[in-house]
């Protein structure tokens, strides 16, 4: 006990490491809590879903439906976890009091906030990761598969090497892709969108309930805000209110449509490099803001 | 120079100056008053209780310390530095009532994490935490999640965590509440190590006979205000009491004290009491449930006169 220990700096300095520590620990926070099953069950639904239900579709159809069931689930789970995961991190830390043993070191609760969403960011990343290399795998299987088959009964058919190669093609759009990387980064993002905005209503709400339940609708209503918007405002029904209503809907809550390329991508677009450059400034603005006041609640919240 | 520094010649750790905290009441438009134009002083090195029932504003007055709530009116300065500078809390550790820290991590994972929020890494850091599981005892226990801590064991790995960074100040809150008496005794010496090392503790409960134990000096606060504040010897002598304890005394002798104190009948001298000291429940318990070598330690204490 006499030794003497260095320590960090004196002064309120905001500290890089000490957010990297709140982050790590965050992440084996939720690790041990076993949220990691969870991709057990999205391995389940996916393998079965590819061997079972999908095996009436014409063959690039097969494909592209899986590719849409894929991408779906996984943006489920994601949001899932971006919710569930953020919503009970304050809350819990506040109930427990460790906050208390935490915000008494020399931590600044800005460096707190951060910690624990790039935490969150962190499982969002490895899950999404764990997910994107069993759905690709299962997809590529899927589509050699299908392919093989087909040639097959090309050959059989006695059609030439145009058919099997127009075939290749058609297959080959429908199956893997780089794209398909891009719709995960989209995936990637909306989740870390979400993760902000709950970490926000966390902030002030008074239970990990509340604060799910809120992200939970404002979730849904930034995946309708624009359209409501649109339509709102070129219509003439419910006229200036709604109006003002959908205006607000749209302060409130992100405009979660803005990240959806998953429809394009399962159609065979190809996503371009200033298309996700686009979305992930459109990303990094949201949660630029919802930090920002995610630490205006927080600064001088009585604990 | 206040009037706690005046005694120890060292700078005041804790300055409070007319502290005042209201807060806001949920749903309603009033407010809560829970501490009131409170002042108190703490010297360094000192081991100050901060005394009262249940609500009477110690933990508010902890918090403001460390700065987790902001004072409505008054000041609370540590060492000089504006409790609410994130400085101040270099210098200082806390202990919360009834901590539960994160289950999921092991005892040495957990000093791991506190240290490492302090600045702390490397062999440094790894030989801090060797350091302080021995010092709390919880070697063998270093490996164990949390989860699976007894309460005492909880309360003594929350002390180590509020001492990693080597604070000269360390507040602790209800550090025995709802501990065994065995548990109870080993915060108790831990804290007494602390003073031994010049570190000035601040701390609050609700059991008495360990304030009177381990405090230099105390407060007493009562619906958010300080009633009393002094030395803890000069407040609890019986100043026209003398105690005087003999071992083993013939009846002869006890008979001679008697006819010496009846002489001196017109000074106003009063014989109050002959009888033999007791021993307190607690030493009695602790002798009976510790092991063979506590027990001789035990004994030793039991037979002493408190």
């Amino acid at each position: 006990m006499s030794a003497e220990v260095s320590r960090a700096p004196l002064g309120g300095m905001f500290s890089v490491r000490r957010v990297l520590v709140l982050a790590r620990h965050t992440l084996k926070q939720l690790t041990r809590m076993r949220v990691f099953y969870f991709l057990g069950i999205f391995a389940a639904i996916l393998i079965a879903s590819s061997m079972f239900v999908l095996r009436y579709n014409s063959p690039e159809q097969e494909l592209k439906i899986l590719k849409d069931f894929g991408l779906g689930a996984m943006t489920l789970f994601v949001s899932v976890f971006a919710i569930v995961a953020t919503s009970m991190l304050i809350p819990k830390d506040v109930e427990d009091r460790t906050l208390y043993t935490i915000l008494s070191k020399p931590v600044l609760r800005i460096e707190y906030l951060l910690g624990k969403l790039l935490g969150v960011f962190m499982l969002l990343g490895i899950s999404l990761l764990v997910m994107d290399g069993l759905f690709t795998s299962v997809l590529y299987m899927r589509q050699s598969m299908i392919l093989s088959e087909q040639i097959e009964m090309l050959r059989a058919q006695g059609l030439g090497e145009d058919a099997v190669n127009a075939l290749r093609g058609l297959i080959g759009d429908a199956g893997v892709s780089w794209s398909l990387q891009a719709a995960m980064l989209a995936v990637f993002l909306k989740g870390a969108v979400l993760a902000a905005l709950t970490l926000l209503i966390s902030t002030f709400a008074s239970s990990s309930l509340f604060t799910i339940v809120v992200s939970i609708t404002a979730f849904f209503v930034g995946h309708v805000q624009a359209d409501a918007r649109a339509f709102y405002e070129n219509h003439e029904i419910g006229g200036e209110f709604m109006r003002y209503v959908a205006g607000l809907a749209a302060l409130i809550s992100p405009d979660f449509q803005l990240f959806n390329v998953v429809d394009a991508v399962v159609a065979g677009e190809v996503i371009g490099w200033g298309g996700l450059g686009t979305i992930s400034m459109i990303a990094a603005g949201y949660v630029t803001v919802y930090m920002m006041l995610a630490w205006y609640s927080f600064f001088d919240k009585e604990l | 120079m206040t009037k706690a520094s005046e005694h120890t010649g060292n700078q005041a750790a804790v300055l409070v100056s007319g502290l005042t905290k209201e807060f806001k009441l949920p749903m309603r438009s009033g407010r809560f008053r829970a501490v009131e134009d409170l002042s108190l002083t703490v010297g360094e090195g000192e081991v100050y209780g901060l005394i009262g029932p249940n609500g009477s504003g110690k933990s508010t007055t902890m918090k403001v310390m460390l700065g987790l709530v902001r004072p409505t009116k008054g000041s609370c300065e540590v060492f000089g530095m504006s409790s609410s500078s994130s400085k101040s809390r270099h210098l200082v550790g806390y202990l919360p009532e009834n901590p539960y820290f994160y289950k999921h991590l092991t005892g040495a994972e957990t000093l791991r994490f506190y240290g490492e929020l302090c600045g702390l890494r490397g062999e440094e850091l790894r030989m801090k935490i060797d350091q302080l599981l021995a010092m709390v005892g919880l070697q063998d226990a270093a490996d164990r999640r949390l989860g699976g801590y007894s309460k005492g064991m909880l309360q003594r790995i929350g002390l180590a965590q509020a001492v990693i960074h080597d604070p000269k100040l360390v507040i602790l809150d209800e550090p025995t509440a709802g501990v065994d008496p065995q548990g109870s005794r080993q915060i108790r010496d831990l804290i007494m190590n602390l003073k031994s090392r010049g570190i000035t503790v601040v701390l609050t409960s609700h059991l008495l006979e360990q304030v009177q134990e381990v405090c230099d000096r105390i407060g007493i606060i009562s619906k958010g205000r300080m009633v009393r504040e002094g030395y803890l010897e000069e407040m609890v002598a019986v100043e026209e009491l003398t105690e005087i304890v003999v071992k083993s005394p013939s009846s002869q002798l006890l008979d001679a004290i008697r006819e010496l104190v009846a002489k001196d009948a017109g000074s106003g001298a009063e014989l109050v009491r002959v009888g033999h000291p007791r021993t307190t429940l607690e030493r009695l318990f602790l002798a009976e449930t510790s092991d063979n070598e506590a027990k001789k330690s035990g004994e030793k204490i039991e037979g002493g006169v408190r």
